[in-house]
């Protein structure tokens, strides 16, 4: 071997090891993050309800040109709608018990990316891909292997701790994706803020004047605005390289989350779904003992029964009463909340960010490893 | 040089160049679903002296004696998500719908021009339009309370904000379904 083959080994053993260990979490860490993913899903976020495509005329239908639904010449029938939901809240009640994780965890992604193909119908693609990919990514995470039905039944799978890895990368370049159109779009012109372009449009057509929206809409500080531009698309931007750096990587996930909760007050704009993401990167601090106990008293063939009766009674109520947030991602926290979508939206977006930074706060999520549950990382 | 013995490397940067690819694809032509990316809202703002302007539109029902009354976009397409209402009215007026407003992107591709759409727009038969129309009908009737209802006006207006207050609104386009 030649010295130049040697050193080309010896940065590919390295890559190697870095690809696997830089995002390393413990598998109680993946597991619970596993439970909280289809908790949050469940009674926060929403599972999305495909039913009413089944109502919608055909002549509407204008798919994206290359997607699944591009093969169809039209809406699918009601039964094909019911099958992708209930199927979806099935898989969604198995992922929660952990029971074939591996399975059903790919079958989530399947089946979010077909039936979204036929909500992205009429003209519109939203950006919820992140969501929607993570549970085949975490597929061979070995996120199944604690706290579940496959660990009591010794279906354990090989951990493959890269693949947080991969989510991290997933994350970076959808960052980096949106401040790269904001910088060829002209975003960061000096004539006039885009950001508030977009909030004063945002404001005017989407009636987004909750929170901090009124005060902020005849607020014209060139300097604040033009700061707000900078800011977003540096942040964005600077993940990409991130990515390489996990230290900094999670401090910076704080600060977006705080771009988030911003976002939702100021701009009535929630992505706050992400931070359910980034949460995947930080390290948590809990007793694995103490939950462990909880959460085996729950394992069992009953519960996961009566959890799927529950679901799918639960998804055909909201199916006939047909209001707007129970129609495309009904949730059980939204029976409390509010009956208009935009609302809604805003008022969970908030829950979540609150959430999320009073766990920091007290500690509960961390940006270094916490030496009792987790896996110290090496970058 | 063992390919199999560094996989998870080389995954990795095959993966980072279909990311790349399929990013440049989508900016250069067309937004595949799914792809791994996130919105920008990067779009360059009307601007003079101030102001600030935006294109909305309106969706009005006409009736039979020729007046017309301003409907609620989210009762029409009740059905639709809200925000991907916009959208779905423009594909209503495209070119295999029913007018010849919309016209395909023109993109040149090694020296060759293709044409392209960034939806695929179906080619309905009469009979679908027919029955499209007679939904809509009903729906616009159910909206506007009235059986006089003769078409639906989509009415494209431009809205002038300065310092946060709206100061002018112009019509700025019409086009006309006729429901009858």
């Amino acid at each position: 071997m030649t010295q130049k083959q040697s050193t080309l080994d010896n940065i590919l053993i390295r890559a190697d090891q870095w690809l696997r260990e830089a995002y390393m979490i413990s598998a109680e860490q993946l597991g619970l993050f596993r439970i909280v993913f289809c908790l949050t899903s469940i009674f926060v976020l929403g599972i999305p309800n495909y039913l009413w495509l089944g109502d919608v005329p055909g002549y509407l239908f204008s798919p994206p040109l290359i997607s699944f639904s591009s093969l169809f010449n039209g809406f699918p029938p009601s039964w094909f709608f019911i099958c992708v939901t209930s199927l979806l809240w099935i898989c969604y009640i198995f992922l929660l018990f952990g029971y074939k994780t591996k399975l059903v965890s790919v079958a989530i992604t399947v089946l979010h990316l077909v039936g979204n193909s036929f909500v992205f119908s009429f003209g519109k693609i939203d950006h919820s891909i992140l969501l929607d990919i993570l549970p085949f990514v975490l597929a061979g995470s070995g996120w199944g292997n604690s706290f579940s039905i496959d660990e009591k039944r010794n279906e354990i799978s090989q951990n493959s701790p890269w693949t947080v890895t991969l989510m991290a990368l997933m994350v970076s370049f959808g960052l980096f994706t949106a401040g790269f159109q904001k910088v060829a779009g002209g975003w960061l012109n000096t004539s006039v803020s885009s950001s508030y372009f977009s909030f004063i449009s945002g404001f005017f057509k989407l009636d987004r004047d909750a929170f901090f929206a009124p005060y902020l809409s005849t607020y014209t500080n060139a300097f604040f605005w033009e700061s707000a531009d900078y800011m977003a698309v540096f942040l964005e931007l600077l993940f990409l390289i991130l990515f390489f750096f996990p230290s900094k990587f999670r401090v910076f996930l704080i600060l977006v989350s705080l771009f988030h909760l911003l976002n939702v007050l100021m701009f009535n704009i929630s992505f706050s779904g992400y931070l359910l993401i980034y949460s995947l990167f930080l390290f948590w601090n809990f007793n694995p003992k103490k939950l462990e106990n909880y959460i085996f008293n729950l394992l069992n063939f009953r519960s996961v029964a009566i959890a799927i009766a529950i679901a799918l009674s639960y998804l055909f109520f909201v199916n006939s009463i047909s209001e707007l947030p129970f129609r495309y991602r009904p949730s059980v926290i939204n029976l409390f909340v509010s009956q208009l979508f935009n609302e809604y939206q805003l008022y969970t977006g908030l829950i979540i960010c609150i959430t999320f930074f009073i766990l920091i706060l007290r500690q509960k999520i961390n940006i270094r490893p916490v030496k009792s549950n987790a896996i110290i990382s090496e970058d | 040089m063992n390919l199999n013995k560094h996989k998870l490397t080389f995954s990795f940067i095959a993966l980072g160049i279909f990311l790349i690819g399929q990013f440049v694809f989508t900016i250069k032509i067309i937004e595949p679903y799914p792809a791994i990316i996130l919105p920008g809202f990067g779009k360059f703002p009307e601007y003079s002296e101030n102001t600030l302007s935006f294109t909305d539109f309106e969706l009005h029902a006409v009736f039979s004696d020729g007046k017309a009354q301003v409907l609620q976009k989210e009762k029409v397409f009740k059905e639709i998500i809200p925000w991907h209402i916009p959208s779905n009215t423009y594909n209503l007026l495209t070119s295999s719908r029913f007018s010849e407003t919309g016209s395909p992107k023109e993109m040149r591709i090694l020296g060759y021009t293709f044409s392209i759409q960034r939806t695929k727009l179906v080619g309905m038969p009469k009979n679908k339009e027919a029955e499209f129309k007679k939904w809509l009908l009903e729906r616009v009737i159910e909206v506007s309370e009235s059986n006089e209802v003769v078409g639906l006006n989509i009415v494209y207006i431009k809205r002038t904000v300065k310092k946060g207050v709206l100061i002018n609104e112009k019509v700025i386009d019409t086009k006309t379904i006729n429901l009858r």
